[in-house]
């Protein structure tokens, strides 16, 4: 079941291509991360998908439907939340989710129902009847996700939801995202690899207008040749001998009190050599373990061209 | 058009409706019992020892001890202009303009609504509640002329002059709604929607001032406002309502045609 499928997408806005001949498929359930530097594409991407703007050429089709079909209908299965939402600051919260209502046309009473089981859900029962202008971005976030569900629709499009938010708006605006759960699909644009890490089920990351990776989250990260080996001694003073011992190998590592920290792929490199010294050294080794991968180095590496990604 | 998104607009933009009705109707009662055919000729030679062409320019040159005449020259030469130009120019570029600018437009869009039905609600606002503005003055004027000077207004070409001022205005309203449409920034919607009304008064005033630039008046649309013209009704009128309603329509079609076509930077 497809809920995304791009082909040989490009936009251009006079000289610049902000997508440049992308390919994109996206399984339908769950949290889809669209992740990118400044600049790679994301929001043109969206505002695509969305009908905002029109490729200039190649096709998407949304949950089956051509998004250059002008139809309004189509925008039933469509919610989306813009970077920075505006709305009238004069509004309350219920009033605004009432107005959305109205938009699409619903029954009042319907309407009623349906604002005060979001305005539940995004944790604005008590603020409800509060002028928006009054909100905090948090909280005006939360309120634009309950706005792009109002309708049920089949996908919700997030475009940076929390990019602009402190630390506690971000995690208040996160989890209210994971609650939507596996039954709806969520496409999520993002610069921000923890959050994708955090709520993504599978994520693509995209880069000067092209896709450049996409999968599931788990399997990016299993895939990656990367991630470091952390060797733990029973002294601080072990560890520098070791240090020592691979100074003199001209082995790269980190000296951090009783542990190294050396890159995973040396570490299965000169693995005989570290124990043996070990050994020859009388030196007290606790553990030797392996840090998984983030999503960072997957990001950093795939969009600075460094490294190659296999199956380990 | 959308009933929702009209009602949000009223809610949105009363307070600046309120205040320019306010003001035309704090002009229009004023001028209504200040009429006293003796004093108007008392006002009439004061103003003549005021500069000729300042006097053209404010559109004060037509007062007269006719009632009808009266009110056109002293509320439609330069009140009845510039007090609505303030309000098309900063409505239109609110409807619009300022919606994509700040990304609210996103939530419109997004809903199914064709970009058509919401531009053509904001137009039919635009012109519905600048209709209003005239036709509240119109009335109170009416009224007032009927209870303190009983058969002196001709009200027939009064309302003919009000018809004329609405079109004219009408005209104005699809320049700034265009210029609303067109752009993503309210700036260049401004520039375009404040900027060229505000030329073309000046034209008009410049026409006036100096018989050399009269020639300037073919460039504005509000020599179409000329209310010795309009009250003298024939031609001038047949021509200043068909081309006036024409191209208002065209404005308000292309701009709705525009938005309905262009990329948003939203």
């Amino acid at each position: 079941m497809i809920a995304i499928e791009c082909r040989d997408v490009v936009k251009r806005f006079k000289s610049v291509t902000a997508l440049d001949h992308m390919d994109l498929t996206v399984e339908k359930n769950g949290i889809f991360g669209l992740l990118g530097p400044n600049g790679a594409g994301k929001t043109t991407l969206i505002r695509i998908l969305t009908g905002l703007i029109t490729p200039t050429s190649g096709t998407c089709r949304v949950m089956g439907t051509d998004v250059g079909d002008t139809d309004s209908d189509h925008r039933f299965g469509i919610g989306y939340l813009s970077q920075d939402p505006k709305y009238y600051p004069w509004m309350t919260g219920r009033e605004l989710l009432f107005f959305v209502g109205r938009l699409f046309g619903m029954p009042l009473a319907d309407i009623r129902k349906r604002a005060d089981e979001l305005l539940a859900m995004a944790g604005l029962s008590q603020a409800a009847d509060r002028k928006i202008g009054g909100y905090s971005g948090g909280m005006v976030q939360r309120l634009g996700i309950a706005q792009a569900l109002f309708h049920q629709p089949e996908i919700l499009f997030l475009d940076e939801p929390v990019s602009a938010l402190d630390p506690i708006g971000r995690k208040e605006v996160l989890e209210f995202i994971a609650s939507l759960g596996e039954g709806m699909s969520v496409c999520m644009s993002t610069h921000i690899l923890a959050d994708v890490e955090r709520i993504c089920s599978s994520v693509a990351i995209m880069d000067e207008g092209k896709v450049k990776l996409v999968g599931r989250t788990e399997e990016l990260l299993a895939g990656v040749s990367g991630g470091m080996s952390l060797i733990s001694f029973a002294s601080a003073a072990d560890a520098e001998k070791m240090g020592a011992q691979l100074d003199l190998q001209g082995v790269p590592h980190v000296l951090e009190a009783d542990r190294i920290r050396i890159a995973a792929d040396l570490f299965e490199e000169h693995r005989g050599v570290i124990l043996r010294s070990a050994a020859d050294g009388k030196l007290r080794l606790s553990t030797i373990t392996r840090e998984r991968a983030d999503l960072e180095e997957v990001f950093v590496d795939l969009i600075q061209g460094g490294r190659t990604y296999g199956k380990r | 058009m959308n009933k929702t998104l009209f009602t949000a607009d009223l809610r949105a933009h009363w307070s600046l409706f309120l205040f320019i009705q306010l003001v035309l109707l704090l002009y229009g009662t004023i001028s209504v019992y200040m009429f006293d055919p003796e004093s108007v000729d008392a006002l009439v030679n004061m103003l003549q020892v005021l500069p000729e062409n300042m006097v053209k320019a404010m559109g004060f040159d037509n007062l007269s001890t006719d009632l009808t005449q009266y009110i056109a020259g002293y509320l439609y030469g330069f009140i009845m202009i510039i007090f609505p130009i303030i309000y098309i120019a900063i409505l239109s570029n609110n409807l619009v303009a300022k919606h994509v600018e700040r990304g609210s437009i996103v939530y419109l869009l997004t809903t199914p609504n064709s970009r058509v039905r919401i531009a053509l609600t904001q137009a039919l606002y635009l012109l519905i509640t600048l209709a209003v503005l005239i036709g509240v003055l119109t009335g109170v004027v009416l009224i007032m002329c009927a209870s303190l000077f009983p058969g002196m207004l001709d009200v027939g070409r009064f309302l003919l002059l009000n018809l004329v001022t609405f079109l004219v205005l009408a005209v104005v309203s699809g320049i700034a709604f265009f210029g609303s449409c067109a752009f993503d920034e309210t700036r260049w919607s401004t520039a375009l929607g404040a900027g060229l009304p505000g030329l073309m008064f000046i034209l008009k005033m410049i026409s006036e001032l100096n018989e050399q630039l009269a020639w300037v008046r073919y460039l504005t649309v509000f020599t179409l406002m000329d209310s010795e013209n309009v009250l003298a009704g024939g031609s001038f009128v047949t021509t200043a309502v068909i081309g006036t309603a024409a191209a208002a329509l065209l404005l308000f079609a292309g701009g709705i045609a525009l938005f309905n076509r262009r990329s948003l930077a939203v």
